[in-house]
């Protein structure tokens, strides 16, 4: 709604005066308040909302969509942290909460770019798999995923579609670890510690997740740890797109955007690809997703500290 | 444009609205747990005319999540007119006119106001229909959820097509012709609607029955799905084009302070 500062440049004797400003609170002691109430609130959720234990694979897609209600925990627990802490609720400046959305200066770019960078990488990563492991080409395996042929030509359009209007559980992680989470952490420790150290925190935010499946399923070697740690490398590759969206467009909404399309599964080759044909379907799988996501980050990469 | 949205939702009794739909969602999550833990027994169970045996205060917690979520719908439908006459009431405009505020932004406030809300209201009903289809198991009141929530994006993308007709009027006549016009033209739908009931072929009405449109739902993915894709393209759209009237409309009433 106004212009927006970067998240990142301010001087550390600016944060002590914003601090002292805002209260007696510093970032590291806001930052410790919303961790701790997203994890707490959103580990109970998953508790509560699966009372006989199921894996991921076992429920039906409706009680997987109640479990997923748990993403809107980080944004609810944002705005109780600013409450507790009383920094109020800036569109701009320091403490901005990135609700906004601003489409002045060019920003609209970074809404186009969550749009299609989600069907990009997801395509990419499905050719990889495929070249990595030929074997798993299913010229009908749609038909068992039960798709119409015709319908999975506008499935990327579809995905992106229910990515904007079904943004608001992406924006409920998005609200907490974009708007407010990686701020914090990039004023305390810098952009580079903190891309990975946020990555390292959102994955393990979906260790109870992982735990029962999701993602990656139960039958994998070194269930569920190896599952928690690559969730964490996924987490801090996607995570740099985010952070980067977020931080050019001034508003967690693209990243929101992005998110919901991600997880929509914007690919028309996912209907061709069958991981069942292979032995190695959790490593080619995920190989071909980190460096699919990659491709994507190091660009990005490259954009933000040539500008810097 | 904060403060204009802000001055919206105080006009709409936001806050009350928003106590009154998290008290309901807070509700509807408890009864659906409870529903969990306790054991359905004979009486609570019904067929239907397939012979699929479903429990009763299940459905029934999915005819109160849709009623409410039509209840919403026409909720919105009424604010068009309340935020209009909430500026010509407090007399806005000549304040607005000493404000750095140009007539584009004003118009564009409460567009985008009225697009915050079916945002927020149509991600609330996908929440309900979440939370009461949470724990069902495949049968007739999933298949009826489903339905529900296929047809919920279309039914919401109503409420900006609405919205794009009644703006430019409420603009250009202001809220009393606005909402005479409106009346208006509902009245003579609805004369329309009981003379066909009168005089019309009610054998149509026959051929209308929940469990062939969750068949032909189910027949008619892909349609379904387009339907999802396109409705919203189109009701955005016009959105646009109706704001862009209302620009002009509103541009050509009186000059502007830039």
């Amino acid at each position: 709604m106004s212009n927006v500062k970067s998240l990142h440049h301010a001087h550390p004797d600016e944060n002590i005066r914003s601090s002292r400003k805002a209260g007696t609170y510093t970032d590291v002691q806001r930052l410790l308040i919303y961790l701790g109430l997203t994890f707490v609130t959103t580990f109970l959720w998953y508790f509560i909302a699966n009372p006989d234990r199921s894996t991921w694979e076992d429920m039906g897609q409706m009680r997987q969509s109640f479990i997923a209600l748990g993403m809107v925990f980080p944004v609810i627990c944002h705005v109780l942290t600013r409450v507790i802490t009383k920094e109020g609720f800036n569109f701009s400046g320091d403490d901005n909460s990135y609700f906004g959305i601003v489409f002045k200066d060019g920003k609209w770019k970074y809404f186009l770019l969550a749009f299609l960078l989600p069907w990009f990488y997801s395509e990419a990563g499905n050719l990889i798999e495929l070249a990595l492991d030929p074997v798993r080409y299913d010229p009908e395996y749609y038909i068992s995923l039960g798709i119409e042929k015709r319908l999975l030509f506008i499935l990327p359009a579809a995905a992106i579609v229910t990515g904007i209007v079904g943004s608001f559980a992406a924006f409920g992680e998005e609200g907490g670890w974009r708007g407010y989470m990686m701020p914090k952490l990039i004023r305390i420790m810098g952009r580079g510690r903190a891309l990975i150290v946020g990555g390292i925190i959102w994955g393990l935010w979906h260790a109870p997740l992982t735990c029962i499946g999701h993602n990656f399923g139960t039958d994998y070697p070194g269930f569920p740890y190896l599952g928690i740690l690559c969730m964490c490398l996924m987490c801090i590759l996607l995570g740099i797109l985010l952070t980067f969206i977020t931080e050019k467009s001034g508003s967690v909404w693209p990243a929101a955007i992005m998110h919901a399309v991600n997880n929509a599964g914007p690919s028309i080759l996912q209907g061709y690809v069958n991981p069942e044909k292979s032995d190695a379907s959790f490593s080619i799988g995920m190989i071909s997703l980190l460096i699919s996501v990659a491709i994507v980050v190091i660009p990005v990469m490259v954009i933000w500290y040539k500008k810097k | 444009m904060g403060g204009l949205l802000y001055k919206d939702f105080i006009s709409i009794n936001g806050k009350s609205v928003v106590r009154v739909l998290s008290v309901f969602t807070v509700l509807i999550i408890i009864l659906r747990l409870i529903l969990v833990f306790v054991t359905p027994s004979k009486d609570w169970l019904v067929e239907n005319d397939k012979g699929e045996v479903f429990n009763f205060f299940e459905a029934l917690l999915l005819i109160a999540a849709q009623m409410l979520a039509w209840v919403l719908v026409c909720y919105i439908e009424m604010w068009i007119p309340r935020i209009i006459k909430n500026d010509e009431k407090g007399k806005l405009h000549n304040f607005l006119s000493a404000l750095p505020v140009s007539k584009r932004a004003y118009i564009a406030s409460k567009y985008v106001f009225i697009g915050i809300c079916v945002y927020a209201s149509f991600s609330l009903c996908l929440v309900w229909n979440v939370i009461v289809s949470a724990f069902l198991d495949e049968g007739y009141v999933l298949d009826l959820i489903m339905l529900c929530q296929a047809f919920s994006l279309p039914l919401f993308c109503m409420i900006l097509f609405g919205a794009s007709v009644e703006f430019p009027v409420f603009v250009a006549f202001g809220k009393e012709k606005g909402q005479m016009i409106k009346t208006g033209i509902l009245e003579s739908l609805a004369m329309l609607a009981v003379g066909y009931l009168f005089f019309g072929d009610l054998n149509v009405f026959e051929k209308i029955d929940i469990d062939r449109i969750v068949a032909w739902a189910d027949t008619h993915s892909f349609a379904l799905t387009l339907i999802s894709v396109i409705s919203p393209l189109i009701a955005l759209s016009l959105y646009y084009i109706s704001y862009r009237i209302s620009v002009h409309i509103y541009e050509g009433k009186e000059r502007d302070y830039e």
